[in-house]
């Protein structure tokens, strides 16, 4: 598999934003319902919260999921 | 949705949804009726389904938010919650029915192997020591399942196509994924490259 320099900077900009401790898919969605309404208020996010924003950025398929939940929610 | 339905409370939901008999299928039918409006609502762009898939995906989910009612800590409304996890069971019966009907065929050949790249003369060039880095990691530390979790997803292969190739659960490919940018960052911060030069080098 040829990593094209497009590819390259992805995977850079993904390991930069890794953290040591990262939720899992399954924690993220029954966390995602909180971190919608937290950030619909405008509230400061707790450490609880800010590892579903940082899980979003890192799997597609969940912020495929948050984009739909907000559009239920009616953002 | 019922009056009913809008007035109850968390608690209320919890405890409704868990009763035998006739109150315990009242508030069944109340959360089915919600499902079914957030998953016609999140499936609407995602190309016309007909009724008896979009029947198929309101049980699916309904029953998925009943069997993870223990998972409700009460830190958002039950019924923000509920759609959440409505999505995820719906969104994931759809992405399993897409690969099923592309007859589950790997879409990344070269999934799992590596190639070097050379650095070209101009941008690229500039990056190369971090490129060379990463390229070691990938070939030399990663674990081959690690390996094949991170070359997956950048070559654009569906989660579902990677879940069936490892047979594991989205769960466990996520940490892959997540152990090998971490074995990456690792990497990078063992050859003294910090993050300000990452950034700088692919302007991020």
């Amino acid at each position: 598999m040829k990593l094209d320099p497009e590819t390259i900077r992805k995977l850079a900009k993904l390991t930069l934003e890794t953290k040591p401790d990262e939720i899992t898919c399954d924690d993220w969605v029954h966390r995602v319902g909180e971190y919608v309404e937290a950030t619909e208020r405008g509230e400061e996010l707790e450490e609880r919260l800010r590892v579903v924003e940082a899980h979003t950025v890192q799997c597609t398929h969940c912020a495929e999921e948050l984009e739909a939940l907000r559009e239920i929610l009616g953002e | 949705m019922t009056p009913k339905s809008t007035q109850r409370t968390n608690e209320q939901w919890l405890e409704e949804l868990r009763l035998d008999g006739a109150a315990g299928a009242s508030a069944q039918h109340a959360l089915r009726e919600l499902v079914a409006g957030a998953v016609r609502k999140a499936t609407s762009s995602r190309g016309a389904l007909d009724e008896a898939t979009l029947d198929d995906l309101v049980q699916v989910a309904s029953m998925h938010v009943l069997d993870h009612l223990d998972r409700f800590e009460g830190r958002s409304r039950f019924t923000t919650w509920a759609f959440a996890v409505a999505v995820r069971a719906a969104f994931s019966e759809l992405r399993k029915s897409t690969y099923r009907s592309t007859g589950g065929e790997l879409s990344t050949s070269g999934a799992g192997e590596l190639e070097s790249e050379t650095p070209g003369p101009t941008r690229w060039a500039e990056q190369g020591e971090i490129v060379e880095i990463m390229h070691r990691v990938i070939a030399d530390d990663l674990t081959e399942r690690q390996r094949k979790a991170i070359l997956g997803e950048l070559s654009g292969a569906s989660q579902e196509e990677l879940l069936a190739e490892l047979g594991i659960n989205r769960n466990a490919l996520y940490k892959l994924v997540h152990d090998a940018r971490k074995k990456l960052k690792q990497g990078l911060g063992a050859a003294g490259i910090c993050d300000d030069q990452v950034r700088g080098a692919f302007d991020l």
